[in-house]
């Protein structure tokens, strides 16, 4: 018994650094250069959505603390409004990991939806604040199309961490299915 | 009753979480107000961070440039014949240019020792690599990977091969963030030539910039060049900016030269302005130069900055 709550607790413990290090990635990716241009398109958040797709099937390696790193890490280096990009990320996975249980028992487009909706209230979020903070918004119709990109990106990155890595709802939540 | 402990732990946990929670959504709005009030500082963590991630931001980088070039490339390879054909003839004309270039310094070099001039301050540069870009709608800048270490200095203007790309506004030991031309709060004093009028390039996050404040708004015509005028000794004096165009609700704006959608490489110029005159001369009576001092040390002081 002891033996394995240690083995479970080490594997918590690879997994979280596990999600921190898509997680950088996932920056790494968004700030990678491809055109500046003022028309170009922009990045989808990547981060949001690897973070959505953790918390979802894995919210014990996800601690608030390090999704709080993550997204600060983000602002500073995509100069993203530094807090508000981060405050809108930690509530978007805090909203999606009280309604886990939920959205398990249904299929993938519902959880698609909700990570639609949680995606347009973290960009949402930021541009209020942007507002009352006195600064310039960006265009309405670019905020549109990042959130539109990271809808969009969202199935793949669940794709590629279902098929890759393998990572998927657990038993645990299938007993949650049954008691709901 | 493990089960009761359990649930018990699993309420805990969920308490500490949200006070957690509370503190996090706290320090996000005083981390943002603090953006917003007290930028200098926030820049330098920034830079600081950009400091330590550079070489794992280059390793990631470097597929996805790699990626791109095998698009670009595939795309160059359909028309190698063609551009063959216009570089060799392009080389022939370049091959008279050099030519008239030659003697032309020659000549230059013979005015100049009987001249004996004083040249301007010349200007230097260091070429980055650009390794991120905002990508996101609200900012439009760039990391390039020389810093501090390669002589790069806060405001240093940064150049492609065909114009003005920005300016530099946050500078780390190996890295510096370069604000684009682009940005809503990017403005460079301009000069329209041939016409001479004065005015600023006021960025509106648009590719093409607004020109603001124009001295002689009817002496303009779309298609004059637009060139930096080096007031404010931030950039150096002319520099390729854009062209200018007519936009149909009578505001000016810029097509800018650099090439945005292909900026891979950035020189950052060290420009270092001419001597300035801080000082009456020594010629004026002593009491008047006791009081012109004054105002001699305050624009001594704006200077500075």
């Amino acid at each position: 018994m002891q033996l394995m709550l240690e083995r479970s607790s080490i594997f918590r413990l690879v997994r979280t650094g596990l999600f921190a290090a898509l997680g950088l990635l996932a920056i790494f990716i968004e700030a990678a250069p491809v055109g500046l241009h003022g028309s170009a398109l922009p990045s989808p958040d990547l981060l949001l959505c690897v973070v959505a797709f953790w918390v979802l099937r894995r919210p014990g390696s996800t601690p608030v603390l390090l999704v709080f790193a993550l997204g600060l890490c983000r602002d500073l280096l995509t100069d993203a409004p530094l807090g508000a990009g981060t405050l809108g990320l930690v509530i978007a996975a805090q909203m999606l990991t009280e309604r886990r249980g939920w959205i398990g028992t249904r299929p993938f487009l519902v959880e698609w939806l909700a990570v639609g909706l949680a995606i347009v209230f973290a960009l949402a979020l930021q541009w209020v604040l942007v507002v009352l903070t006195l600064g310039h918004p960006p265009y309405l119709r670019e905020l549109l199309l990042m959130a539109g990109l990271t809808f969009a990106a969202y199935p793949f990155v669940a794709l590629v961490f279902r098929w890759i890595l393998g990572i998927n709802w657990r038993q645990g939540d299938g007993r949650m299915r049954r008691s709901l | 009753m493990r089960h009761l402990g359990e649930q018990s732990e699993q309420g805990l946990n969920g308490t500490v979480n949200r006070i957690l929670l509370g503190i996090v959504i706290g320090v996000c709005l005083l981390l943002l107000i603090l953006w917003r009030t007290d930028n200098p500082r926030i820049e330098q963590l920034r830079m600081a961070l950009a400091d330590r991630l550079v070489p794992s931001m280059s390793w990631v980088g470097g597929p996805i440039d790699i990626a791109s070039q095998i698009a670009q490339d595939s795309e160059n390879f359909a028309q190698v014949y063609q551009q063959n054909k216009t570089l060799s003839r392009e080389i022939q004309r370049m091959k008279a240019w050099r030519e008239r270039a030659r003697q032309l310094e020659e000549e230059n070099a013979q005015l100049r020792a009987l001249n004996n001039v004083r040249l301007a301050p010349r200007t230097t540069f260091v070429t980055g690599d650009v390794i991120t870009d905002s990508g996101g709608p609200f900012l439009q800048s760039a990391l390039v990977n020389v810093g501090a270490e390669d002589g790069v200095r806060d405001g240093s203007a940064a150049v492609d091969g065909n114009g003005v790309v920005g300016r530099v506004v946050g500078v780390g030991q190996q890295a510096s963030r370069i604000l684009l031309l682009t940005d809503f709060s990017s403005r460079v004093p301009v000069v329209v030539l041939p016409s001479g009028s004065r005015g600023i390039l006021t960025g509106d996050g648009t590719p093409s910039p607004v020109l603001q404040f124009l001295d002689a708004d009817e002496e303009v015509t779309p298609g004059d060049t637009i060139e930096t005028t080096g007031d404010g000794g931030v950039f150096p004096p002319n520099l390729p900016v854009g062209r200018l165009v007519a936009t149909g609700n009578q505001r000016w704006r810029a097509v800018l030269a650099a090439d945005y959608g292909r900026l891979e490489f950035v020189r950052l110029l060290r420009y270092t302005p001419d001597t300035r005159i801080q000082r009456p001369g020594g010629l004026i009576l002593d009491g008047l130069g006791q009081s012109t001092l004054g105002t001699g040390g305050l624009i001594n002081g704006e200077a500075g900055e």
